[in-house]
């Protein structure tokens, strides 16, 4: 028996994804011969290195969201590419972990080489992305295991799941089914073992972490308790005791945590802090550094001292500030005022934390006065550029997922849906909140921002989804 | 070799039509014993090539039935594809449906997957590899 363990491409990131690493530390301690690899990173380079720049694009677009525009024989030998990769390990089982609904295009033509190439493998998939799609009206583990391209999907913690299901080889709860069972405890779990990482492909050398799953927040427009019903946590001594075994096992320094905030618990945040201050401290030449997303806090729950920790190892902090308008950001459920994001921009320019800020175009409740709120913004608060924020970023314009409060709320908000999957061209009569006005809008919000000075991020699938609306 | 599956609905009206697969070369590959309802049909081909579906055994006057009250047609005989799989993997079905013309002995070209007619139905299978055959059924 021997399990190889991949990421599937395609996934914009300069980072190893982590995934793999977790889940074959579990499987190791149970006693299972397993490699893990990150083939995103590997295809990423195959495909820069093998094609033009136009033809990257297409590739790239291909695995993405299946765009037609895209040479045969370039997407052919680029999946064989990976399932070759995949084939020279020789396992007997391959666990495909799909990070988002972006790794589905890859999965679903992985999995029939492998069929066609070693028809005696067994081929697991899971990950969030088996379940989060933009397109597909189905369950997609359920579509490939009714084309028996696979022979199990898991849902949920894979880091119980899968071991249990390579040993035993039957179903058990959160595999083939909706149903799972969260992992009860985060605390004392194996380390990722990023051993099988390639790290020379790396420009990111940061390894990824986890310190708590869920989320303590319950925004209206995120479906993350639907995945993560509960918020767990570990304690900061705990997710130290794991960064100072990376450094100590790899020389790693810097790490990305893979949480939704990684102060969703303040207690254990500040102790983790604390922990990294001293240790920064007293180790110059050997100093530990983070960056995560993160969430803006009252002064009244983080104060300027608990800034001054925080500064000692973080580098970039990912905020969903989401609305600049602060009555939109309260009914999304933020809690945090415009008096507070001020207060932690202030401290982050003060102790030289950088912000990556994000943010939603076209809310439930947004209108062109606040959209006119939003563009003014950039504009009034130009001693923010680069210092701390470093970049914006707007996630295209408001998507409606089901299992949110706000697709709960449909009639209530006069939300006319056209698309029950997820919704980018949804409509409000009552206040024109139409996908022709949120492009606008986002359009004008896009340049104000830039011509203010800040600087202005994008994802491609985010570039895709805007053009499928424009069309 | 390429392994490719038709799942073929057979209807009845004076028994059932003969279906004959052959490449372009004419060398019959298959000629399955239907049965009424839905048939599996199997045959493994070196692609790239033409698959050509001879389809005969359909006499117009008697094997259609209408209803004379409401002209509507009440039993025939026919083949009708549901499905095509390529190395064990479904084309997509909405896609299935318009692949397929079927040159008839007395109608002509018809754009359909139904097969009321005898005749003789092209299916190209133009990539070498059943990966790009997939490909460029979904492209």
């Amino acid at each position: 028996m021997k399990l190889l363990i991949s990421t599937v491409p395609w996934t914009d990131t300069e980072s190893p994804i982590m995934a793999p690493a977790l889940l074959k530390s579990m499987c190791v301690q149970k006693g299972i011969p397993t490699v893990a690899i990150d083939i995103n990173q590997a295809v990423i380079k195959f495909v820069k290195e093998n094609f033009e720049s136009n033809e990257e694009r297409q590739l790239q677009e291909f695995f993405y969201n299946t765009s037609r525009n895209v040479n045969i024989g370039n997407a052919s030998k680029t999946i064989n590419y990976i399932v070759d990769k995949i084939l020279e390990h020789n396992a007997t089982h391959v666990a495909l972990s799909l990070l988002t609904y972006t790794s589905q295009v890859a999965c679903e033509w992985i999995c029939f080489q492998i069929r066609r190439k070693a028809p005696e493998i067994k081929i697991i998939i899971g990950g969030a992305g088996v379940f989060n799609t933009l397109n597909s009206k189905t369950n997609f583990g359920e579509k490939l295991l009714k084309q028996k391209q696979i022979d199990y999907y898991i849902k949920g913690d894979g880091d119980v799941s899968l071991p249990d299901l390579i040993l035993e080889d039957a179903k058990s709860i959160g595999v083939n089914q909706t149903e799972w069972k969260q992992v009860d405890d985060l605390n004392g779990l194996p380390f990722p073992d990023y051993a099988d990482y390639d790290w020379s492909l790396y420009k990111n050398k940061s390894v990824g972490v986890v310190g708590s799953r869920g989320c303590v927040r319950h925004c209206t427009f995120c479906d993350i308790h639907e995945h993560w019903k509960k918020f767990q946590w570990r304690t900061g001594e705990d997710i130290f005791r794991e960064l100072i075994w990376h450094n100590k096992n790899s020389g790693i320094r810097s790490f990305k945590f893979q949480d939704s905030l990684i102060n969703g618990n303040i207690i254990e945040f500040r102790k983790l802090m604390k922990l990294l201050a001293t240790h920064n401290d007293t180790n110059p030449d050997n100093q530990l550094n983070w960056s995560s997303f993160f969430i803006f806090r009252p002064q009244r729950q983080m104060s300027e001292g608990d800034w001054i920790d925080i500064s000692k190892s973080a580098t970039v902090l990912t905020v969903g500030i989401e609305a600049i308008n602060e009555t939109v950001r309260f009914h999304m459920g933020k809690k945090f005022t415009n008096m507070d994001m001020h207060y932690c921009l202030d401290m982050c320019k003060k102790y030289k934390i950088k912000v990556h800020m994000l943010l939603i175009v076209g809310y439930v409740i947004d209108t062109e006065e606040t959209n006119k709120e939003a563009i003014q913004w950039f504009y009034e608060n130009k001693h923010y550029i680069d210092d701390p924020i470093t970049s914006v970023s707007f996630g295209g314009t408001l998507g409606i997922l089901p299992g949110t409060e706000i697709y709960r709320r449909q009639k209530e908000l006069g939300l006319e849906l056209k698309d029950e999957q997820f919704d980018h061209v949804w409509t409000i009569a009552k206040t024109n909140n139409t996908p022709k006005v949120r492009l606008r809008w986002h359009n004008e919000q896009t340049e104000a921002c830039t011509k203010s000075g800040f600087t202005v991020t994008s994802m491609t699938d985010n570039h895709l989804l805007m053009e499928k609306m424009m069309g | 070799m390429t392994k490719i599956n038709l799942i073929v609905e057979a209807g009845e009206c004076n028994g059932l039509m003969k279906l004959d697969i052959s490449d372009s070369t004419n060398t019959i590959l298959s000629t399955p014993n239907l049965k009424s309802g839905v048939n599996d049909i199997e045959v493994e081909v070196k692609t790239p090539c033409v698959l050509l579906l001879h389809v005969s055994g359909k006499n117009p006057n008697r094997d259609t039935l209408v209803d004379p009250a409401t002209h509507k047609v009440v039993q025939d005989k026919y083949l009708k594809i549901l499905d095509v799989y390529i190395d064990n993997k479904p084309l997509d079905r909405n896609k299935v449906q318009q692949m397929f013309v079927l040159e008839s002995e007395s109608k002509g070209k018809i754009n359909t997957s139904y097969w009321g007619f005898n005749g003789i139905v092209s299916f190209e299978l133009l990539h070498k590899d059943s990966l790009e055959l997939h490909l460029a059924n979904i492209l």
